[in-house]
């Protein structure tokens, strides 16, 4: 079985550790939660706990996308909603999607500051390294609260 | 935690943005990391006031209007304003609680 354009998530060996093998093959455009897909990237999937308010909220194209596709930024349709971040983060992608919380969007926006850090000069990789710090407390004083916000 | 997401992310971020010499971070980089902050402050505001749905009516209808007011702030690139918005709203609902 090849996959294409899919969501693999929790896969018991890794999601797209197992491409290659007898059971399934990657035929691109996949996305996982584990970055284990070599072509994708990966995907925060709200979990199971999680409230669903509004699973319109994200939908980046209503019209039939059963997984996420990388699509160029100039392609993007015009009614695309604004104020959505979308699973590619730094580039653009078509397909409907749950972000999930807000929590997950702020550990998003840290874990892209944490990779940032060695790409930058030393000024940015102070500022950087102490804006994920404060990020880390910022999602500590949250998750104290017990609150997940939903999209 | 708007405290820390507001003076300790987002300024630090808009002040890398305005840094002299320029960052190594490329600037749409930076400004990603702004809107995608300040969307999660949104978020929260968004979210508390549909917890607070049933509350009391005025509050409900400022809470929405500095909504309403953080997304223009937000659009004008006013993230650190943008956030203080929602923290007020956010705060206002959590006090019906």
């Amino acid at each position: 079985m090849t996959l294409r354009n899919t969501i693999v998530a929790n896969s018991f060996r890794g999601n797209c550790a197992s491409f290659g093998s007898s059971l399934v093959d990657d035929g691109g455009g996949n996305l996982d939660t584990d970055g284990t897909c070599v072509v994708g990237y990966p995907l925060i999937l709200s979990s199971d706990r999680c409230r669903i308010r509004r699973p319109d909220a994200n939908l980046g194209d209503p019209h039939g996308q059963s997984g996420i596709r990388r699509r160029k930024c100039r392609q993007l349709p015009r009614d695309r909603p604004a104020w959505v971040l979308r699973p590619q983060f730094f580039s653009c992608d078509i397909g409907a999607y749950e972000f999930g919380t807000a929590n997950s969007l702020l550990a998003a926006v840290r874990n892209e500051i944490s990779t940032l850090i060695s790409t930058g000069n030393n000024r940015d990789q102070r500022i950087l390294s102490t804006a994920a710090s404060d990020l880390s407390a910022a999602l500590n004083s949250l998750n104290c609260k017990g609150r997940t916000a939903t999209t | 935690m708007f405290e820390l997401v507001k003076e300790g992310v987002c300024a630090r971020l808009i002040h890398l943005q305005n840094a002299s010499p320029p960052s190594a971070i490329p600037a749409q980089t930076l400004q990603t990391l702004l809107n995608n902050l300040t969307l999660a402050g949104r978020t929260l505001a968004a979210v508390a006031i549909i917890d607070a749905a049933g509350a009391n009516a005025t509050k409900l209808a400022r809470a929405n209007a500095l909504l309403a007011k953080g997304d223009v702030d937000a659009a004008a690139g006013k993230y650190v304003s943008a956030l203080v918005d929602y923290e007020f709203a956010w705060a206002l609902v959590q006090r019906d609680e």
